[in-house]
């Protein structure tokens, strides 16, 4: 060490502003701060002000990123919102915060109520998986915001008659797969089979599932279909959820721990083409952290009407073991403990990549982008037969071929990584346990094969042909 | 679990173990097969090596580095591939722990007959990592350890002459560093983390043979062929914020054994966006070794050190603290990086 006396408060580098170590209000500079938001002290009366300024800069980022500036009428006309409700913290404030700012009660700037069209609310209700229904209460809270409320049932992603309600075609008959092959065969249906009953099908396929972690996995990505088309037909264009930060982390490095590294960037911002049109998704309070959320509800005397563990897909937990849903959801809380600023990262870590490649096709289950050959790269990771089995003795030195193509074709092309690996990865704690805790009488499961939902359609080679024509020659 | 009765690929043997990677019950055999041949298709499917390149096996003693050098050497003869194996062990200078690993690693090279060069932190740095726990402390000093590392084994193997140093990175370890990237939003490491094989300009090629190789199959495979190896760990403490990562990864493996794989895919599924700015490289001005500033972070490190300023040389916001002290007299530095050019004109395997 130097032996020099200390250097002088010139010599160093201006030390980070850190204001929680301040009593005063960074923005009004006057009022005792009440409340420390990452590192910032704010007043009672600034905090509002400035929670509703964030809200809007992440709406107008969404929206419109190229709109005119504030005060300038638009050209183009306001969007009709859908709101996504879960009964949950988030879609609590969200509800409420539309309320506030683009309504004539909640005193709402009239240009800047101009920012979106009419507004409703969705509500996918999962009771029939023995779960609570919370939809009363938010029809309650609907009502006090004036603001309409559309339920959808859970088990409509398996009924053929929901199909014409949100415009997309009727399914002949109910599309089945072998779940035991990695292929994902189709299997022939039932003859003679009448409309199944579209709760006994969920739990049918949720029961095929080959691990616990695959339910909550899935009953979101169902959720989400279903809200999806639901906007499409009630003739609005943009759904917005109420993901805020943490969550928005959780389902990040959810999405990386299923291997959905490809479609990253969906999970902040995405557009679905629908049969009824195109719906952008956006979540407007996705930097906002659990405190701001609670101080929110809190300060504005909000019910949550549903519980923290009212989730649909923790009714499903198995007994031993964790999800990975479960699992991530405590490692990123654990983080905001011990490394809070590491939560904002993966958010703005996600921004920062992209697509390796273009995508080849839309993953039929949940409709993102799937890049080609996904399925068969994992297929390629481990050597699951012996060659002397396979196809005999070759050049040890050639690259390795990629999985064979099975003679019959299944629903694995169509699938994405992610979708691909919860509807065939096995092993794990809790697995085995799904059949019972998925399915109360698990009579369907297994023996018949796996039912997928109503938007799953099998690829025919003709459609298939249609797309690649321009690439084929003629024989 | 309740074993079958014969092996899921011969169908014959009796099965003695169940495959983490996918869950199969095989028998002893059998798991040698699929384990060197997955390796083999690793670096066939990725053209890794060229025929009659020189290759230094980066050999710790531990589980890792030890399977390494007996598959890469049972391949290579099997195969053909025409390698010049060599082993290439750094010695960090940690008393009673690489000392006892290095005694693992010469027992190796005795049994496998590949040539052997150790390169020591204290003949390149002037300082062993005891001093230099001894000067830091034990927190942060896994970053003076894996910057010295790095550039150790590039040394080492440009003094064997070596086109290619290959590690024994498996896995789990690739996956971990996915989740630790997107943790610390190292956009530039997580770019280029899932690559087999890493090669700047000027430097050695460096890949990872057993990037889809479970950690526990490599422990199981070392088990079973009874390889000598090292398997205690590192005295001093081990980076905490990694270990969160570490155990997080190990609870999703429990719950779905495919997790590792799928984050590994998921690492190889994406790429920085274009409008995303990162550092050009360029090369250390004291050292020659590549650097992403005017001098590489080793030679950044090796001044702290040498300046008694170990503890500020960690981050960057005491760097100009570090700067503003007057180097002092007779202070060491690493010598000039050079190596001959690589023999990128030879015949892939």
């Amino acid at each position: 060490m130097s032996c020099e006396g200390p250097p002088s408060a010139e010599d160093l580098m201006p030390k980070r502003p850190r204001y929680d170590r301040d009593q005063t209000c960074i923005k009004c500079k006057s009022h005792r701060g009440n409340l420390v938001i990452k590192h910032a002290v704010y007043c009672f009366s600034c905090l509002p002000a400035m929670l509703i300024r964030k809200f809007r800069r992440a709406l107008s980022a969404s929206l419109d990123p190229a709109a005119p500036p504030r005060g300038t009428p638009s050209r183009t006309p306001p969007p009709d919102v859908v709101l996504a409700l879960s009964g949950g913290p988030s879609s609590t404030v969200l509800l409420d915060m539309v309320w506030k700012c683009f309504s004539v009660e909640g005193s709402g700037r009239k240009d800047e109520r101009r920012q979106v069209g009419s507004v409703r609310a969705v509500y996918v209700d999962w009771s029939c998986l023995g779960g609570k229904s919370v939809v009363e209460s938010l029809r309650e809270a609907c009502q006090r915001y004036g603001i309409e409320l559309t339920m959808v049932m859970g088990e409509a992603a398996f009924d053929a008659a929901w199909t014409s309600a949100v415009g997309m075609p009727r399914p002949t008959s109910e599309l089945l797969v072998n779940q035991h092959s990695d292929r994902l065969p189709f299997l022939p249906s039932p003859m003679g089979a009448g409309p199944s009953d579209p709760i006994a099908t969920l739990r049918a396929h949720l029961a095929s599932l080959p691990t616990p972690s695959a339910i909550p996995a899935m009953l979101r990505t169902l959720t989400r279909l279903l809200i999806l088309n639901t906007t499409c037909a009630l003739s609005c264009s943009v759904l917005m959820l109420g993901t805020c930060l943490p969550r928005l982390s959780v389902d990040l490095l959810e999405n990386v721990a299923y291997g959905g590294g490809f479609s990253l960037g969906s999970e902040r911002e995405e557009s679905v083409s629908l049969p009824l049109g195109e719906v952008h998704v956006i979540r407007p309070l996705r930097d906002w952290s659990l405190k701001e959320l609670g101080w929110w509800l809190h300060s504005r005397s909000l019910p949550v009407p549903r519980g923290v563990d009212g989730k649909p897909d923790r009714l499903l937990a198995p007994s031993g073991g964790k999800t990975l849903s479960k699992l991530t959801e405590d490692f990123v809380l654990g983080l905001e403990r011990d490394y809070p600023s590491t939560v904002s990262t993966i958010s703005k870590t996600a921004t920062k990549v992209v697509p390796a490649e273009p995508a080849a096709y839309r993953c039929a289950y949940c409709l993102r982008p799937a890049q080609k050959n996904a399925t068969r790269w994992k297929a390629g990771t481990a050597v699951l037969v012996l060659p002397s089995l396979a196809d005999g003795g070759n050049d040890p030195l050639a690259p390795p071929k990629t999985p064979p193509l099975p003679g019959a074709q299944g629903l694995a092309d169509g699938l994405c990584y992610s979708c691909y690996t919860h509807l065939t990865s096995r092993g794990g704690t809790g697995a085995g346990k799904v059949r019972s805790i998925a399915s109360q009488d698990a009579d369907r499961s297994g023996s018949t094969g796996m039912p997928m939902p109503v938007w799953v359609r099998r690829v025919r080679e003709e459609e298939m042909k249609q797309h690649i024509g321009e690439f084929l020659l003629e024989e | 679990m309740v074993p079958n009765r014969t092996c899921a690929l011969c169908h014959t043997s009796k099965p003695i173990l169940r495959r983490p990677k996918t869950g199969q019950q095989l028998c002893k055999p059998c798991f040698f097969y699929v384990f060197e041949t997955e390796v083999h298709e690793t670096i066939i499917g990725t053209n890794l090596f060229q025929q009659g390149e020189k290759v230094a096996i980066g050999a710790s003693g531990g589980k890792d580095s030890t399977v390494l050098a007996h598959v890469l050497t049972v391949l290579n003869e099997r195969y053909g591939y025409g390698l010049q194996l060599h082993l290439l062990s750094i010695d960090e200078g940690i008393t009673g722990y690489r000392d006892d690993s290095l005694k693992s690693v010469k027992r190796n090279q005795q049994e496998y007959g590949l040539p052997l060069k150790i390169l020591g932190y204290d003949e390149l740095y002037g300082w062993t990592m005891d001093r230099v726990v001894e000067q830091i402390g034990r927190k942060n000093n896994c970053t003076f350890c894996g910057v010295f590392r790095r550039q150790a084994l590039d040394r080492g193997a440009a003094s064997l002459d070596a086109d290619h140093i290959v590690t024994g990175h498996n896995a789990d370890d690739t996956a971990e560093t996915v989740l630790m990237n997107i943790l610390r939003g190292d956009i530039a490491r997580l770019g280029r983390c899932t690559a087999i094989c890493t090669k700047g300009e000027d430097s050695i090629k460096r890949s990872k043979p057993f990037k889809y190789a479970y950690e526990k199959e490599i422990v199981m495979y070392a088990y079973f062929k009874k390889l000598d190896y090292f398997s205690t760990e590192c005295l001093y403490a081990p980076d905490a914020y990694r270990g969160h990562a570490r155990v997080f990864l190990k609870d999703l493996e429990a719950a779905r054994p495919s997790a590792i794989i799928d984050i590994i895919h998921s690492g190889e599924a994406f790429q920085v966006a274009q409008d995303v700015e990162l550092k050009p490289q360029q090369f250390c001005q004291r050292c020659g070794y590549m650097a992403s500033n005017e001098l590489c972070k080793a030679c950044t490190l090796l001044e702290s050190l040498e300046k008694g300023m170990g503890k500020l040389a960690v981050g960057d916001r005491n760097r100009r603290k570090l700067d503003d002290e007057p180097m002092p007299q007779g202070m060491r530095t690493i010598p000039m990086f050079q190596r001959s050019a690589t023999t990128d004109s030879a015949s892939p395997l």
